[in-house]
């Protein structure tokens, strides 16, 4: 049996609390595009706090990750509007730039979100950020380092299966 | 002959009746899938998607609405680690897959597993028995022989015990060496109830065929590139295709179908590869479109002579759809199990399979080992579902678990309901304005009892094995999600019970048949349905044959 049991769509029901709460906007021109400067450099911060370079693999920014996000927003408005909604309200909560900030308070903004109510946008864009950047650090091998994965799975399968 | 569907029974049919001589066309309306190139298991990003979906591999349907959720029930709802429980409605809904399928040359079996069982020769005779469900209009003995030639198609590799499932020959391919995790929970032992065995696998032991041996990627359900594992499209239709009596046209989706005079199916309509519109006058129509498409097809093709649905005549046809009843549980093994190599659910706990072990309800159930249905055989899984946390900490605390994560799964019996049926949705339709298939979905008491006794016992392997770390839980109390779906259009013997005979062939319409997951009159206690679905279809082909005064090529 196959499932994800991560929802990391926005549903119809977060779409429309967003909406009703004023946090989307209704005039979309007075935005910045995302892959503008102000978003990226927030993205990069935020995503290397999640997953930071350590002694054996690179953090997220070194394998391009933010860029991926930022491309993967293109054909995804909701998507899009997450993000940069929640880079704004990071430097919101930063008296104005989270880059600014120190690791351990980093830290402590991002555990913040993660406990905060599912349905709020600090959750939302935490969650799904935290799914989205999973996906695309481990699918490079170049993450794999002390996991006991040298390879894909093909074409050499794992005759070695036994061991 | 025109087969529609190119899945486990339309595959099987068209090679049967192909290499008797037959001439068949094969109207499929997914894509074809090259193993080679489609599948993405030698990329990096292998594991990001599920399934190498292409245009047109996924049907279209609905569903209404499903029962709501009971707080005497509360233990059987999905969760995980990470994100609490899955489902936080009042009401049971779809998964994102709902119902698992694939529209392609091979249909679902291009994303199945592969495990390859043959049926409980009790769980054919669920009326007699027991008075549920209905029985099978031909024995465990009749089919006994079909089965045996769609393993020898699709290189079956399997144990020598298998009782109660007698066998005339043993299986083609011996059964595959046990990986690490399944090694671990067959300790569990049958002392605590629990007997594991190697699962019969559609999945090559040994060159064969013209095909390579399993190399154990752990991936069957991302599509296997080596062509070992035995779907439809790398056996059946492969050899169809080398008699050279088989057109195959994928791309091609028929509409309706259009009865005749004398209980006769005149012809079909169809969607060419251009997009054109197209009739097609038949001699014998077989049906193999899946226990969805199916019965969407023929109450679909209402119109002055049908005015219900063909082979409709009975008001059965949709009627008695079985779903998947399963549950699985996922831990944590705190010895390294390397638990992302090996063939997916290489081993098997038949004990409570027989339609009177579970206490309480009547229908079985299995147990196997689970990790790559549960996708959970890469980092991205376990770094997005079961490892929680971020920063540094989660990279150690990943690179510690990789590898050990231990799924049992269980699949049990699904009793037909009043409550559980496909029609036709009273508002949507596809692009060509055919009305699409409507779910409806029920699990009435007895499919709960059962499901929390496959709960229950998920967790105490897991615990005999001395995994206490539960990382995630996910069941269908609170979830559609189908992997094995049947029924829609039984068969029988009693024209007013049945849509069709024990051959498939529509009591009403006397060159119709159908040969896929629809006819199943039950389910079996948790067997995968194919190589049943596929013996059958055999079965069928060789009664057409026959009929048309062909024999088998020898
Ligand atoms: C993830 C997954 C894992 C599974 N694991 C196992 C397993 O381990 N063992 C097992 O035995 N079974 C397994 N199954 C189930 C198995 O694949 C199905 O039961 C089986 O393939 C059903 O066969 P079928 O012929 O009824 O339908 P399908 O195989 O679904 O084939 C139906 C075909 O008909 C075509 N079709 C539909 N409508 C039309 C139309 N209008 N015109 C033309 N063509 C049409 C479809 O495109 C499709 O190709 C699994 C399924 C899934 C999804
Ligand atoms: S485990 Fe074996 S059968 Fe399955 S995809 Fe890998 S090589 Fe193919």
């Amino acid at each position: 049996m196959i499932r994800n049991p991560f929802n990391t769509k926005l549903t119809r029901r977060e779409l429309l609390t967003l909406f009703l709460a004023g946090i989307f906007p209704l005039n979309l021109r007075a935005f910045t595009p995302t892959d503008s400067p102000e978003y990226i450099l927030v993205l990069r911060a935020l995503l290397d706090t999640l997953i930071p370079a350590d002694d054996i693999t690179p953090s997220a920014s070194a394998l391009g990750i933010h860029q991926e996000i930022i491309d993967g927003t293109s054909s995804d408005f909701a998507y899009d509007q997450l993000i940069q909604l929640g880079c704004r309200w990071l430097n919101h909560q930063s008296n104005g730039d989270f880059t600014n900030l120190q690791m351990p308070q980093r830290i402590q903004i991002l555990q913040w979100m993660e406990q905060a109510d599912r349905h709020s946008l600090p959750a939302l864009f935490f969650n799904r950020l935290r799914y989205e950047a999973m996906a695309l650090y481990y699918s490079q091998p170049a993450s794999w380092k002390g996991l006991g994965l040298e390879r894909p799975p093909q074409p050499l399968g794992y005759m070695d299966y036994q061991s | 002959m025109v087969v529609i569907g190119t899945g486990a029974g339309g595959s099987a049919v068209a090679w049967t009746l192909a290499s008797s001589g037959v001439r068949v066309l094969a109207l499929e309306a997914g894509p074809a899938y090259s193993p080679e190139s489609d599948y993405l298991l030698d990329k990096p990003h292998w594991e990001k998607q599920r399934f190498p979906y292409k245009p047109n591999s996924q049907g279209n349907y609905r569903f209404a609405q499903m029962q709501k959720l009971e707080e005497r029930w509360s233990m059987l709802r999905s969760w995980n680690i990470i994100s609490g429980q899955n489902n936080q409605g009042e009401y049971r809904i779809p998964s994102r897959a709902g119902y698992h399928h694939l529209q392609g040359v091979g249909g679902s079996t291009l994303r199945f597993t592969g495990e390859a069982h043959r049926l409980h020769p009790e769980s054919m005779q669920m009326q007699s028995n027991y008075g549920v469900a209905a029985d099978w209009p031909l024995s465990y003995s009749d089919l006994e022989p079909f089965y045996q030639e769609a393993e020898t198609v699709v290189g079956v590799a399997g144990p020598a015990e298998n009782s109660p499932r007698w066998r005339s020959q043993p299986y083609p391919l011996p059964a595959h060496g046990l990986s690490k995790a399944a090694t671990l929970i067959k300790k569990t032992g049958a002392d605590n109830g629990f007997t594991w065995v190697e699962n019969a696998r559609a999945a090559l032991s040994m060159n064969y065929d013209g095909r390579p041996a399993c190399n154990y990627c752990a991936n069957c359900n991302r599509g296997c590139p080596r062509r070992d594992k035995g779907s439809a499209d790398v056996t059946f239709i492969h050899k169809a295709l080398a008699t050279d009596n088989l057109e195959l046209r994928p791309g091609t989706r028929v509409l309706r179908i259009i009865p005749g005079t004398n209980n006769r199916i005149k012809s079909i309509d169809y969607i060419n590869q251009n997009g054109d519109e197209k009739t097609l006058s038949c001699d014998i129509l077989i049906m193999a479109a899946g226990a969805i498409e199916t019965p969407r097809l023929l109450l679909a093709s209402a119109d002055k002579l049908t005015p219900n649905g063909v082979a409709n005549e009975s008001a059965q046809v949709g009627r008695n759809l079985m779903e998947t009843l399963s549950w699985s549980s996922s831990g944590i093994a705190n010895t390294p199990l390397n638990s992302f190599k090996g063939l997916p659910s290489d081993s098997i706990c038949w004990d409570y399979n027989h339609p009177t072990s579970i206490p309480g309800t009547i229908g079985g159930c299995r147990f196997s080992l689970s990790m790559s249905e549960a996708d959970l055989v890469g980092p991205i899984n376990y770094a997005q579902r079961i490892v929680p946390g971020w920063g540094t900490g989660h990279k150690q605390a990943l690179r510690k678990a990789f590898g050990q994560a231990v799924t049992i799964g269980a699949i049990g019996e699904f009793l037909p309901n009043d409550k559980t049926y496909v029609d036709l949705d009273p508002e949507e339709k596809d692009h060509f304005g055919i009305p699409l298939a409507r779910i409806h979905s029920f699990l009435p008491k007895p499919e709960l009892i059962r499901l929390k006794f496959m709960m229950n016992s998920c967790r105490k392997i897991l615990h005999l094995a001395g995994i206490s770390g539960l990382v995630e839980e996910y069941g269908t109390y609170d979830y559609f999600s189908s992997t094995h779906v049947f029924g829609g259009c039984r068969m029988g013997i009693d024209p007013k019970q049945s849509v069709v005979n024990g051959y498939g062939q529509s009591h009403t319409w006397k060159n119709l048949f159908i040969t896929d997951a629809s006819i199943f009159p039950s389910s079996g206690g948790g067997e995968s349905p194919s190589l049943t679905i596929e013996a059958l279809a055999i079965r069928t082909g060789r009664h057409i044959a026959r009929g048309l005064g062909y024999k088998p090529i020898a």
